[in-house]
């Protein structure tokens, strides 16, 4: 439908270009940090497991002095109760108090957790760092060396250190630590080498010195993700690792116990008293729900394809 | 000669979180059996939006057709349901993708991936499918094709994957052939042995083709008339030598300039266009093309330019058309 | 593969030595005679670099050692008992991981942002987190005990080969589940897709013929890792539900500081995951023509 328009004669004066509206961005932009935290938020699932690890950790440090029992009292007389409410997660078969052991638990878990994460992030950092800057033969040689550390299962490593070395708490960290780092070096050395090329290019460009400092306010963020995500994802797979190391009997000795230990005791006495291992377990899960869902809420808000 | 595709009033939309994106805002066309037209723009300006819809295969959660109708041989493709569009795909409309690395499937011998499309449509058996295939590599110039059929997508190189794109569009005599930016991932001596090859096989089998790209330079062998979009809309139409002698719209005026050409004497400066498209989701009132024409005019901005009609079926969308618009001349335009 | 082979065997050989007090530090009644005549075998008196390589010869001769806990038994008998049970209840556990795995994580994206994807993604999540030692107490307590449905715990009947296969494919479905979830949503997204639609080719023939094989890739690679959490995981279950397995060995010769045989399943399980790891990759060059089979991988 052709409507012939009326149109004034001074509506034909010219205007051209209009330079500097043509040239505005018409939605905002973000840093890219500010962007992953904005992703991250919207994602309830991640959200809520953060505030979940926060409720736990704070629960760990505080939880056990909520009653007065300690984790190491036995009460024989008192022994396998359900919960009621002196004795609120209900007590164990040495009568004591499974709330407080629980909480200790905790400690003990996601001390490791924590702990492991932060070795296996600096030996990473360390050892793939070196390998990918150097490069060369040093590099050939260090990588070789992981390769064939990685031929072997993950799991016999760790059940070897474990039953070379006394149990505690020192040692497990030690044996997490030697085994986890090896898909950390190898990531970190992906994203040097990934960085390295980055810059080569930069340079081959002749930037002036203050464009390099502006790119690697981008570059290095957009390789930190990945490491990030392992770091984060290192965290319930120690957990993991530990409560199975106990509940072999290869953690912490008694009677500190961590949330494998409480689990191994608790399925010995399943069938009558099954909240010794709801418990535990409830909580190892948990814990590491949470972390997983964390890890995987980062690593989308990470990935620049999964922008919406 | 019968229109074998009409296409009035399209208007296609995205409908995304932060609004509805109209990609394609009202356009109409029409294509004559046997012809070749070419729809010419920059990127996001709506071209391959419309070449999807024509072939329904806009991504429907977001998009949707939204206004307007496409009749292909005076089928009402709009309104056809999934199960009948399968059997005008590849059938009666063949299609051809940009990236040919990309669009092929990497873990099917390329002997299979044409092969199931003469299966499907035509009903052959498989060595009927298979001799059929033979043929179609031989006619898009693929030498030894019968060890070919056997082989896989990364054993060919960029050129010659485009080629077995072809092939598989071709293979059921389509009556219509969209090509959508076919040399644009190709190296410029490939891209014209690609257009020889269309050009070519247009001849043969009097196949209708449709070449959507943003480079003017591919057109002028392939396509009698060209369609220039710009922001989801058509700005000028016109044959072939009427748009690259006597453009009539600034767009295609800087399309043009922006060619850089070989046999200039003296040092010309690469001509670009300044600014950027608009924001689909906001479009402007008035002319689209305004805030980055050199010519623009105070109603170009409040009012969208109506069409005008010239000779030879050539039509601009542009207030310099109007009679009270100043007389402008194009300089550097041959 | 051989360097590594060559490797766990020393590491596992030095790890038996340097712990403290030797094989023999419990066991009390081991008549002096037999303990004598151990000693001779296995040379336990000669210097250090001469055990090791009798050590190496044995374990080349495929023998290696008695139990020190069960005298009568050698750490071989027990491969060789526990193998072909373990082997069983992995076969099932990976069948069933593939199967249920592969089709949820197809239909989760196929009908992204449904409720079947939100449940089956859901559950794999919790699949994966659970600990199968959890599981394996839970499915324990509810079915067998409570429940009453079936037995807790030995082999033997098909029935009681359920439970263990349940705990022991928890976390293998809820992987594969996610891993073909989000391989086939990338697939779905690509350029020959679009192609094959042009053609006009069925959604079904596109998803079974051209989506599948491409999507099943990372499904594929993961299989060596899914084998090797199979492994782990069937220690746990197998004590759990009393599965005469290589498993349950395993565990109680930790248990019992029994190191002959933590040493010998220590070696049998890396040799055979590296037979299985090289079985993967041959399976992968298989699938993937673009992949030669050459020395080095990426």
């Amino acid at each position: 439908m052709v409507v012939r328009l009326e149109v004034q004669q001074e509506m034909f004066e010219h205007v051209g270009q209009d330079r500097k509206e043509a040239e505005v961005l018409t939605r905002p932009t973000t840093t890219y940090w500010q962007d992953v935290w904005r992703r991250l938020k919207q994602n309830k699932v991640a959200m809520a497991s953060l505030v979940m690890i926060s409720i736990l950790t704070v629960l760990a440090v505080v939880a056990p002095y909520f009653n007065s029992f300690s984790y190491s009292d036995q009460v024989l007389e008192l022994k396998n109760l359900p919960p009621n409410e002196t004795y609120w997660f209900g007590t164990d078969s040495l009568g004591r108090d499974l709330f407080t052991r629980i909480w200790h638990g905790a400690r003990i878990s996601l001390q490791i957790g924590f702990l492991t994460a932060f070795i296996v992030l600096v030996i990473g950092v360390i050892y793939g760092g070196i390998s990918g800057l150097l490069g060369g033969w040093v590099d050939e040689v260090m990588m070789r060396i992981v390769e064939i550390l990685y031929s072997v299962p993950f799991l016999i490593y760790v059940i070897l250190l474990m039953v070379i070395m006394e149990p505690s708490l020192k040692t497990i960290l030690i044996a997490l630590g030697a085994v986890y780092w090896l898909p950390m070096a190898r990531l970190v050395r992906g994203q040097i080498l990934s960085l390295k090329e980055q810059e080569y290019i930069l340079a081959a460009r002749t930037l002036g010195a203050g464009n390099l400092r502006i790119l690697f306010r981008h570059l290095i963020p957009n390789t930190m993700g990945p490491i990030l995500v392992y770091t984060t994802l290192a965290i319930p797979e120690a957990i993991f690792t530990e409560a199975w190391l106990s509940f072999l009997g290869l953690g912490v000795s008694a009677p500190i116990a961590s949330w494998g230990a409480l689990a191994s005791d608790g399925l010995k006495g399943i069938r009558a008293y099954p909240w010794q291992l709801l418990f535990p377990a409830l909580f190892i899960s948990l814990t590491i729900l949470c972390f997983n869902l964390f890890g995987d809420g980062l690593r989308d808000a990470l990935d620049p394809r999964t922008r919406k | 000669m019968s229109k074998i595709l009409e296409v009035k009033d399209l208007k296609v939309s995205f409908f995304t979180h932060v609004g509805e994106v109209q990609a394609v805002r009202g356009i109409t066309f029409d294509l004559t059996a046997g012809e070749a037209i070419a729809i010419v723009g920059e990127s996001g300006c709506g071209k391959s939006v419309t070449a999807q819809a024509i072939m329904k295969l806009v991504p429907s959660p977001p998009g949707k057709v939204v206004a307007g109708s496409i009749f292909f041989n005076g089928i009402d493709l709009v309104h056809k349901p999934e199960k009948e569009m399968q059997s005008v795909r590849g059938n009666q409309i063949g299609m051809i993708f940009q990236d040919p690395m990309t669009s092929l499937n990497p873990t099917m011998t390329i002997g299979r991936q044409i092969v199931e499309g003469l299966i499907k449509h035509q009903g052959l058996n498989g060595a009927k499918a298979r001799a059929k295939a033979l043929d179609m590599l031989s006619l898009v110039g693929i030498p030894q094709a019968e060890r070919r059929l056997k082989q896989y997508p990364h054993e060919f190189s960029g050129g010659m994957r485009q080629r077995v794109m072809i092939a598989l569009a071709l293979a059921c005599n389509p009556k219509l052939l969209i090509a959508d930016e076919p040399t644009t991932a190709l190296d410029v001596t490939i891209q014209a042995q690609i257009i020889e090859l269309m050009i070519d096989l247009k001849d043969k089998t009097g196949t209708s083709i449709i070449l959507i790209t943003h480079d003017l330079g591919v057109v002028a062998g392939l396509s009698s008339r060209i369609m220039v979009m710009y922001a989801g809309q058509i700005v000028e139409e016109g044959t072939t030598r009427e748009v690259f002698y006597k453009p009539k719209h600034p767009y295609t005026w800087s399309l043009l300039k922006a060619i850089p050409r070989l046999d200039e004497k003296t040092k010309q400066r690469l001509v670009s266009i300044p600014g950027q498209p608009p924001d689909l989701i906001q479009p402007p009132s008035g002319c689209s093309f305004a805030p980055r024409c050199e010519h623009a005019m105070r109603v170009c901005l409040e009012h969208p330019p109506q069409e005008t009609k010239l000779e030879n079926g050539h039509r601009v969308s542009c207030w310099l058309m109007h009679s009270q618009a100043p007389r402008v001349l194009l300089e550097g335009v041959r | 593969m051989a360097i590594a082979l060559f490797f766990i065997v020393t590491l596992t050989f030095f790890g038996m030595k340097i712990i403290p007090g030797g094989p023999f530090q419990s066991e009390k009644e081991m008549p002096p005679s037999i303990k004598k005549n151990i000693e001779e075998k296995y040379k336990l008196n000669a210097p250090l670099s001469k055990q090791y390589l009798d050590y190496l010869g044995r374990v080349i001769r495929w023998e290696f050692g008695p139990s020190f806990k069960f005298p009568g038994r050698s750490a071989d008998q027990m491969i060789e008992e526990g193998f072909p049970v373990s082997a069983k209840l992995g076969a099932l556990t990976v069948g069933f991981a593939l199967i249920i795995g592969l089709s949820a994580g197809i239909i989760s994206a196929l009908r992204q942002y449904h409720w079947q994807d939100y449940s089956a993604m859901v559950l794999a999540t919790i699949g994966f987190s659970v600990p199968s030692f959890v599981m394996a107490g839970g499915l324990q307590y509810v079915f067998a005990y409570k429940l009453n449905w079936i037995l807790p715990a030995m082999w033997g009947s098909p029935q009681q080969a359920i439970l263990p296969t349940l705990a022991l494919a928890g976390l293998p479905t809820a992987m594969i589940a996610r891993l073909m979830r989000s391989s086939m949503l990338e697939v779905l997204q690509q350029d020959y897709i679009r192609t094959a639609k042009s053609k006009g080719l069925g959604e079904r023939v596109i998803i079974y013929r051209h989506a599948l094989r491409n999507a099943i890739m990372p499904v594929i690679t993961y299989l060596g890792p899914l084998i090797a959490s199979i492994f782990t995981g069937s220690f746990v279950v197998e004590y759990i539900f009393a599965v005469p397995g290589l498993g349950r060995h395993f565990v109680t010769s930790i248990m019992n500081r029994d190191y002959t045989v933590i040493m010998g399943i220590t070696v049998f399980y890396s040799l055979f995951l590296m037979i299985m790891n090289l079985m993967v990759d041959l399976a992968y060059s298989a699938i993937d023509p673009r992949v030669k089979l050459t020395g080095g991988k990426e």
